[in-house]
């Protein structure tokens, strides 16, 4: 029998939704378990294409360091005055 | 010969103690190149971990070609070195944005860059150990991927499976991340 991995894969290739059921009828056979697991992860495909995005790696996903003289809205970052376990504290300047 | 050249051969030869002086090396690299980056790009500007762990490569190793082993070898230890990077640059941001104690102020929230992206990076972070416990080839795959930025073929390369195999293992793992972490919240 083809594995679960397998089975989702080549069901989400199918575009036609009654030749998709009948494909997981035969590959899943009596198994309900396994035909359960594998319609939850096609639910869930476009999710996950959507979560990580076309390129699935986390580029984009870390900004700049935050520094002096960096504007976070209106705020501008003067200087370092504590760093601790949850964090790092400026003082800033209100810009409004 | 670099150091890291050096410590590459000695894993080569079977030191088992030269494989543990590897990742910090890589990692002070990384760190100090993500770093030199940040301070002279344009705000806004992102971390490419391809680029980094790519540019790394070129300083520590330098051009020759030490072999596919060695590459390997590097390129896993680089992942989980941007691994470790992305996951303290995200902790540290989101605590920023939270405040840190003191005398605070809200801060708009969308004036903070990319809020969700930090916490996707430890989500990820999160739901790769659970399935590094069902799968741990798949968990690989989706560390040298999403935090190394590898393509499939390098992946393909240093794990010495075929391409196929890598996409087919990357399609299904993404969707089970999806689940770990949609049933986490």
């Amino acid at each position: 029998m083809e594995s679960q991995d397998a089975i989702f894969l080549t069901a989400r290739d199918m575009a036609d939704p009654a030749e998709r059921a009948a494909y997981l009828t035969q590959a899943c056979g009596n198994d309900a378990d396994l035909r359960q697991r594998v319609e939850a992860m096609l639910r869930d495909a476009a999710g996950a294409d959507e979560f990580f995005g076309p390129e699935g790696t986390v580029v984009g996903a870390a900004s700049p360091t935050e520094g002096p003289g960096t504007v976070i809205g209106r705020f501008k970052l003067l200087e370092k005055i504590g760093e601790g376990g949850c964090g790092v504290v400026y003082m800033a300047l209100n810009k409004e | 010969m670099s150091d890291v050249t050096r410590i590459l051969e000695s894993i080569e030869q079977g030191d088992p103690k030269a494989a543990d002086k590897l990742l910090p090396l890589v990692y002070e690299e990384l760190r100090r190149l993500a770093a030199h980056k940040m301070a002279h790009e344009a705000p806004g500007q992102t971390l490419q971990p391809t680029a980094l762990v790519h540019e790394a490569w070129l300083r520590l190793v330098g051009d020759g070609d030490p072999g596919w082993q060695n590459r390997a070898h590097f390129f896993a230890a680089a992942a989980e070195a941007m691994r470790r990077i992305l996951i303290d640059r995200a902790r540290r941001k989101l605590a920023l944005r939270r405040g840190g104690g003191q005398a605070r102020v809200e801060m708009d929230e969308t004036a903070l860059e990319a809020p969700a992206d930090d916490e996707k990076v430890l989500q990820v972070h999160d739901a790769l150990e659970v399935l590094a416990a069902e799968d741990p080839q798949k968990a690989e795959i989706v560390k040298l991927r999403f935090f190394g930025g590898l393509s499939h073929e390098e992946i393909a390369a240093l794990l010495s499976v075929n391409e196929k195999t890598v996409r087919r293992h990357w399609e299904v793992a993404k969707v089970r991340l999806f689940q770990i972490i949609k049933a986490a919240q």
